[in-house]
């Protein structure tokens, strides 16, 4: 699923190309598996299809998605491991009594995760 | 009279098996807000208008057809054969040609799935092989109807005949050739005004409103089914109209007068009987179909206490 926030000041291609790679890392969408038209996401998203277009080819100067005369494709290899999955779960589970937002959680991910890089650095 | 007698029979075990059908439906009442109602409430009278429309050009086409049939004995009822495919054909492309229905709301929030949509992704695979396997019905018993037919006397391939010795036996009409590449060309055209009709219901966008999605889920599936009943539904009655015409010339051509009376070849009366049975079978399954097609464009969009309804699965 894409989401369009309108009061989001994110400019609405980056808005769907951000949340395409949210989803290929994720693995909601596998390697393989075929994107909708840019038409058709265009038109459900009531936006031009220069938009999706222009979200599209960025991803596939990316690397990840491919495009031939059957449609879009997700290339393989993109998917975070299950290990990554199952702990991004298992935090935004533990988080169902908090009240934060998407961006705090990720701002205290961001911070364990510098935190991480200076414990072990290379 | 007894051709009304049968069509009265027709119709009304259609009803009956339409109604055995429709109890195990895919639709339950689902709750919305005000505003979605007003939404699909104009969405209703969309669908009426486009129900209507469907089933009036069909109904007017099929009575042209049979007009023309009267009218012009010379084409031996071809167009009464092809009255019901061609007023199928133009009740399909009617519903292709009104506009998608979209249901549209406020929103500030537009959500799109990243399923891609096609024609044959409205419902559960099974269902295209009525259409599909109903097509092929008719084109391979078309094609074994012209291959066992034999010419009348204008030349035509539209009889039956059979040796038995010094005798010989024909009767007329069989679905020959004659019948049958009309019919294979009809065939091939409402499959084909099938896919563009289901293509238009697949390719209108879905909702960018949350709330709109199990409706207008609702209303594809309703669309979707539609199309599927009323082609399958014309292409059955096709299979088991040109059988049952099969069963009985090859039932009439198998008996022959022989000096020691009267004979019935086998297996050629045995397969005239087979052939009857069932197409008289395939008639009404295909009447059922259509039936049920007429109870689909025709369902109102809400249930009695003010709820719309919506598919339990999701096409």
């Amino acid at each position: 699923m894409i989401v369009l926030d309108d009061d989001d000041p994110t400019p609405p291609f980056e808005q769907i190309r951000s949340q395409l790679v949210d989803h290929i890392r994720s693995g909601t969408v596998v390697g393989g598996q075929r994107l909708p038209s840019v038409r058709q996401l265009a038109a459900d998203l009531r936006i031009a299809a220069g938009t999706v277009a222009r979200a599209y080819s960025a991803l596939e100067s990316e690397g990840l998605l491919e495009s031939s005369r059957t449609g879009t494709r997700v290339r393989p290899g993109w998917g975070v491991p299950d290990s990554v999955r199952l702990a991004a779960r298992g935090f935004v589970a533990s988080l169902d009594r908090e009240t934060v937002t998407l961006d705090e959680a990720l701002s205290a991910v961001r911070a364990q995760w510098e935190a991480r890089v200076v414990r072990r650095p290379d | 009279m007894f051709l009304v007698l049968i069509i009265v029979t027709i119709v009304a075990v259609a009803v009956v098996v339409s109604v055995f059908l429709n109890r195990a439906d895919a639709f339950r009442p689902i709750v919305v807000d005000a505003a979605t109602a007003r939404v699909l409430s104009r969405a209703g009278a969309a669908t009426r208008w486009r129900a209507v429309a469907t089933l009036g050009s069909a109904i007017g086409v099929l009575v042209a057809g049979a007009k023309w049939n009267e009218a012009a004995p010379q084409w031996y009822g071809l167009p009464l054969l092809l009255a019901p495919g061609t007023a199928a054909c133009i009740g399909l492309l009617v519903f292709a040609a009104f506009p998608p229905l979209r249901l549209e709301g406020q929103t500030g929030r537009r959500v799109a799935s990243l399923a891609p949509r096609y024609p044959w992704s409205l419902g559960p695979r099974w269902a295209y092989l009525l259409p599909l396997g109903s097509a092929i019905a008719v084109i391979v018993f078309a094609i074994l109807a012209g291959l066992a037919s034999s010419p009348s006397d204008d030349g035509n391939y539209r009889s039956i005949s059979f040796d038995f010795g010094s005798s010989s036996s024909s009767a007329g009409p069989y679905p020959g050739w004659y019948y049958g590449i009309p019919l294979i060309i009809m065939t091939v055209v409402l499959f084909a005004t099938t896919v563009l009709a289901l293509w238009r219901v697949s390719g209108a966008p879905r909702p960018a409103v949350e709330a709109l999605r199990a409706p207008d889920s609702a209303l594809r599936l309703l669309a979707a089914r539609t199309v599927m009943r009323l082609s399958s539904g014309a292409l059955f009655v096709y299979a088991g109209g040109v059988l049952s015409f099969a069963g009985l010339t090859t039932g009439n051509a198998a008996r022959i007068l022989t000096a020691e009376g009267q004979i019935t070849l086998q297996p050629a009366g045995a397969l005239g009987v087979v052939e009857l049975v069932a197409g008289v079978l395939a008639v009404l399954l295909g009447a059922s179909l259509l039936a049920l097609s007429v109870v689909d464009a025709s369902r109102p969009l809400f249930a009695r206490d003010g709820r719309p309804l919506a598919p339990v699965r999701q096409p």
